[in-house]
């Protein structure tokens, strides 16, 4: 049993030989640890930063290479070429390997345990003692990467891929007493494999009910309060009186109600959709300061990929993330699979994806929802930022460092910056044009907008990027809502953090089936009303920390989107039946201000939306799309079936994950390169 | 501001004087009908509604008059930044612009006639928007040009012509691009349906509310009053109507030796140009043969914008004296109008000797005098009465064609109301109260007084409003 000082292989240095005495762990004090968790991150910052030289790094270095050459496990042009990297990136070599695909992670942490004089063991066949891990807080295990395996006569073996160093023997120490500590080496996939293992119902918990422990008013969880219940059955009951009542004043009331909600929705759309055009020949981030990014510059990006019954994609997916503009070494792909979902599991493993692709299970539970996947992924995530990726994405090879740029231009606060969402089957069909249409408009123009406005920024489905540690700081996302990452955005400007767009696109596919589009529309529908309900909660204190102007944009964009959805039949079905009938019960309910606001709204407000829409596909060049506009009317039809489905499930399956079948489409295969709509698949 | 102080002291100052144009008339009518009924669907027999709502918000003689003088002053301002742009010597350039918009027919434009000051205003700031969009490929300088365009048809229908224009030429622009533009029949549609959208789109909203409003969707085309649609003077036939339209054009284009001055200028230094200066009186040729009323003043005031709005960033010193030249010239020319137009006569009269006619003064005194009539009491249509309307500065003695009663009370106006108001000299055939009564009055009426081409009826029983009882 031996213990030594060696220096985290983060810093690419080694152990020096005197300051690598033998039985080093075993003459520490056996003190008891206070602030475990804090004071081990401190110490290991310390000796991590302290004691590296340059010298030690390159010694490091050549005896890991070496050792691997000599071992026959890699060629010298090979190393030179990672040495190479290495010294553009300033990354760590056995990552560079790794990332490169010239060893084996197993073979590279076995030579290390060799060069570091510990043994190596294989936790896949020797499982950890649940008990015994369970003692230790999780979080900590996966940030220091290691895990305590098992007792041996009293001793206590541990599994670390990084080299064990006295202030993690300290720690560990405080948390099991005066032990004697067995080190041994293990690959990081291991450690988070035991750590999967050991913490399942715990990690299942804290996914699903993490932000609730943290506040509940944030969660959905709790669809309805008792006060918004109650609102609501005084609101249909005062409705119910009235109409009975005073049957033709409410009527009125109603539909005056209804359209000054359609008013104020198209002229704020309109003014968000202006502010967001007329910085259009603006970049954010210009290609100059993306090439003028330094590999060595750029941090650890953590990407995640939820997959469901998505095996057909999974090829794609790993096609797609390679195109990235980034070092490899510095990626870190955590692709999350659902432990029920063997089929795609499979596919991924046939799939054989480099090795910065990390395969975790999320536990099974309900709700199966993609945001209890991602705060799986968050828990795991090593990266400075972290970014999600559907499993069929095409993102702009650009995007990461675009990201990384606009962070470290952005204020500290800047939590999240949103790249832009298009699909490559835009020409695939009617359908496809229109959700083409919708996205280039929203995510072009009225997001752009909002980020000039100052408003909050509902986030899309994929392609936002996190500061991790803030994203952490939030709670993650909310697995009982549906649009976890409208919610996410919100509630990060709620708390007083910024989120922003950056002008980088990612490719996804459109829906090209009606019955698919209409599950899809519901659950975002379903999840507006819920990210309503949760962040009216608590109206005063909304008022407080938003401020009355980000509170309207909330409500305008938030609350006005299903209720439009859920009014427009009623509108169109009071208007198509004055048009035939031209009956006086039609003209009773509308008085003469009602009527100009309701024109104003049939025919300057439509003519709006629909040329909005135009002009974000002629910026994209979509030119072929500029006529589909013009059956908007028609499309938002389908929004409204969306809608009422969106509402009945809210009141019987509230936490349900309509899932979306992506790989439908016939350009799915990725051969069309981002930046173009694709063409079909020969 | 600066600019519009001028336009708008002069518009006040006519205005105290007494005088009404006809236009300002018109929309200031129509505006105190719709303040005092309380609905605004009396625009349905008034296009176009865009000055008519503004007018709406204070519907008064000053409104419109302190509206079409900002209206002038922004458009002032406009040609003064290009004009600013270019490098003229500030002299030159102080000279140009008030060559244009200080001679009579622009200043009557400014003062007397909000829609089309509206629409030339409009039109010159979509103009600009849309050489953006076509030079740089902004599609937000696109996208507001069209919707400028869409607000323009508001103000006038020839809105429709430029957008139609402005689409027409902009794959032309697109192809004079240097740089990588995509010249392909697609871009090119598409970049015409973003100009001409919101412009067409207005124009289907318009027929659609003049359908529900008035059972018939292009009602505001042949409208009585104010008619987009006139036959041509002249003509039996399309060649007829040609020629007649481009001698009109022709005649006004002799009136304006600077655009022809600027169109050279431009042939030396951004043929690109030159597109304008030679498709604006194509234009007119063209949507006046089709039986388009484009009044010659605003065809005058179109000219003189194009003129300034192109002149080139570089003129050479040689240039420039003839820019002066002409600009002089167009001065002289110009101000020749005022003796072609009797109304135009009128109005000089008013701003040089503050008088205006007997007429115009006996309209004010009947106007007056029908402002103390009750409510709803007078019979009239203001097809024809909008000038008395106007200057009484109420429409609630009025018993006018878009009140629901109106149609009975022509059938029984004894039981409905206690005057008539019909024109004594020409009847309008659209003018059903004069129409019916002009000649003779119904059974128990009388006739109270003439005045200003009116002649006024009462009930019997009626108090005398003309005349003594």
């Amino acid at each position: 049993m031996i213990g030594c000082t060696a220096q985290p292989l983060a810093s690419g240095a080694a152990p020096a030989a005197d300051r690598c005495p033998v039985a080093f762990w075993r003459r520490r004090p056996l003190t008891r640890v206070a602030d475990g968790r804090q004071r081990l991150m401190t110490n290991l910052a310390k000796t991590s930063s302290a004691a590296v030289s340059p010298r030690q790094a390159s010694e490091t270095r050549a005896r890991l290479g070496e050792a691997l050459v000599q071992r026959g496990l890699l060629h010298p042009d090979e190393l030179e070429r990672a040495l190479e990297l290495q010294r553009r990136t300033g990354d760590r070599l056995g990552r560079i390997l790794i990332a490169l695909g010239l060893v084996r992670r197993w073979q590279l942490y076995q030579v290390l345990a060799e060069l570091w004089g510990y043994p190596f063991v294989d936790l896949l066949h020797q499982p950890v003692d649940k008990r015994l891990a369970r003692r230790f807080d999780p979080e900590l295990l996966v940030a220091e990467r290691f895990v305590p395996v098992r007792w041996e006569d009293g001793d206590v073996l541990v599994a670390t891929s990084e080299p064990p160093s006295p202030a993690l023997a300290e720690y560990i120490r405080g948390v099991l007493g005066p032990v004697e500590i067995k080190p041994a080496v293990t690959t990081d996939w291991d450690i988070d494999y035991a750590i999967r293992q050991s913490f399942r119902e715990a990690l299942l918990d804290r996914a699903t009910m993490g932000l609730y422990y943290r506040n509940p008013s944030e969660s959905a969880r709790t669809v309805f309060t008792r006060w918004q219940l109650g609102a609501l059955v005084t609101l249909g009951l005062g409705i119910a009186a009235g109409l009975y009542l005073a049957t033709t004043a409410t009527l009125i009331a109603l539909v005056a109600l209804v359209n000054v909600g359609f008013l104020a929705n198209v002229l704020f759309r309109f003014v968000v959709s202006m502010a967001g055009a007329q910085f259009e020949h603006v970049q954010a981030i210009s290609g100059e300061e993306v090439a003028a990014l330094r590999d060595d510059e750029l941090p650890t990006y953590t990407i995640l990929v939820p997959v469901y019954r998505e095996a057909n994609v999974i090829g794609d997916l790993i096609e797609n993330l390679r195109r990235l503009d980034y070092p490899s070494s510095k990626l870190e792909i955590l692709l999350l699979l659902e432990e029920d979902d063997e089929e795609t599991a499979a596919a991924a493993r046939a799939a054989r994806p480099p090795e910065t692709v990390t395969f975790v299970t999320v536990p099974n539970g309900e709700p199966k929802t993609k945001p209890k996947a991602c705060n799986v992924g968050l828990f795991f995530a090593k990266g400075e930022y972290l970014t999600i990726y559907d499993a069929e994405d095409r993102p702009e090879p650009d995007q990461l460092k675009k990201a990384v740029i606009a962070f470290r231009k952005g204020p500290p606060e800047l939590v999240c910056v949103q790249a832009a969402l298009n699909y490559y089957n835009a020409t695939e069909n009617v359908l496809t044009r229109m959700f083409t249409l919708e996205y280039s408009y929203w995510f072009d123009y009225i997001l752009p907008g909002l980020d000039h406005l100052r408003l909050p920024i509902p986030l899309g489905g994929t392609s936002n990027h996190f500061r991790t540690e803030l994203l952490r700081q939030l709670g993650g996302w909310d697995p009982f809502n549906v649009t976890e990452d409208a919610d996410l955005g919100l509630r990060a400007a709620a708390e007083g953090y910024k989120v922003g767009v950056i002008n980088s696109t990612t490719y996804e596919e459109a829906n090209s089936r009606y019955g698919n589009w209409i599950r899809q529309r519901s659950r975002w529908i379903k999840g507006y009303m819920q990210t309503f309900l949760v962040h009216t909660r608590n109206p005063v204190k909304l008022v407080r920390s938003s401020g009355w102007r980000n509170l309207f944009g909330f409500v305008m964009l938030v609350g006005g989107t299903p209720l439009t959805f859920l009014c427009v039949p009623i509108l169109w079905a009071l208007y198509v039946a004055w048009l035939l009938a031209r009956s006086s019960i039609g003209q009773a309910l509308f008085p003469p201000a009602v009527l100009y606001i309701s024109l104003f709204n049939l025919l300057i407000g439509n003519g709006l939306m629909i040329y909005l829409s135009m002009l974000a596909v002629f910026k994209r060049r979509l030119y072929s799309l500029i006529p589909f506009a013009l059956l908007h009317p028609l499309y938002w039809m389908l929004h409204s079936i969306a809608a009422y489905r969106a509402l009945w499930q809210l009141l019987t399956r509230p936490f349900y994950w309509e899932k979306t079948l992506h790989g439908l489409s016939r350009y799915a295969t990725s051969t069309t390169h981002p930046g173009q709509p694709g063409e079909p698949a020969a | 501001m600066l600019f519009s102080f001028p336009f708008v002291a002069l518009a006040l100052y006519t205005n105290r004087v007494g005088f009404l144009s006809d236009s300002h008339a018109l929309v200031l009518a129509k505006a105190l009908l719709a303040a005092d009924r309380g609905r605004l669907e009396v625009i349905g027999f008034v296009y176009p509604p865009l000055p008519f709502l503004l007018a709406t918000v204070w519907p008064s003689a000053w409104t419109v008059s302190l509206l079409s003088g900002i209206t002038a002053g922004a458009t002032a301002w406009l040609l003064w930044y290009d004009l600013r742009r270019t490098e003229l010597p500030l002299v030159v350039q102080t000279l140009l612009l008030a060559s244009v918009v200080l001679v009579p027919n622009v200043l009557f434009l400014a003062t007397q006639s909000l829609p089309e000051m509206l629409a030339l205003h409009l039109v010159l700031v979509a103009w600009h928007y849309f050489l953006n969009f076509v030079r740089l490929g902004h599609t937000w300088s696109g996208f507001t040009a069209g919707l400028v365009l869409g607000l323009a048809f508001f103000a006038s229908f020839y809105a429709i012509v430029f957008a139609l224009a402005f689409a027409v030429s902009s794959p032309i622009y697109s192809h004079l691009r240097a740089d990588g533009e995509d010249r392909s029949p697609q871009a090119d549609v598409a970049r015409m349906m973003v100009i001409v959208f919101p412009a067409l789109w207005s124009l289907a909203s318009w027929s659609y509310l003049n359908w529900v409003f008035t059972g018939d969707p292009l009602r505001f085309l042949t409208d009585p009053v104010t008619p987009v649609l006139i036959p041509a003077a002249g003509t039996g036939s399309v060649v007829g109507a040609v020629v007649w339209s481009a001698r009109q054009t022709l005649r006004e284009l002799l009136l304006q030796p600077l655009f022809f001055a600027v169109a050279g200028l431009n042939v030396q230094r951004r043929r690109r140009l030159i597109i304008a200066f030679v498709s604006m009186p194509l234009i007119l040729v063209t949507i006046r043969a089709a039986g388009f009323a484009y009044g010659e003043l605003l065809a005058l005031g179109t000219y003189s914008l194009v003129a300034l709005a192109g002149i080139p960033r570089r003129v050479s010193r040689l240039g420039s004296i003839v820019l002066v030249v002409v600009a002089l010239l167009q001065v002289v020319t110009s101000s020749t109008l005022t003796t072609r137009h009797p109304w135009l006569a009128d109005w000089r009269n008013a701003v040089t000797l503050g008088q205006i006619t007997v007429e115009a003064r006996s309209e004010r005194a009947l106007a007056a005098r029908l402002a103390q009539a009750p409510p709803h009491s007078i019979l009239a249509d203001d097809r024809v009465a909008y000038r008395v309307i106007a200057r009484a500065g109420t429409a609630r003695p009025f018993l006018l064609p878009t009140d629901a009663a109106f149609t009975s009370a022509l059938d029984r106006p004894r039981e409905q109301v206690a005057y008539l108001l019909v024109a004594s000299r020409a009847v309008h055939p659209a003018d059903e109260v004069s129409r019916r009564f002009a000649e003779r009055p119904p059974d128990g009426f009388l006739l109270d007084g003439a005045l200003a081409g009116y002649a006024l009826f009462r009930r019997v029983d009626a108090p005398a409003l003309l005349g003594q009882p």
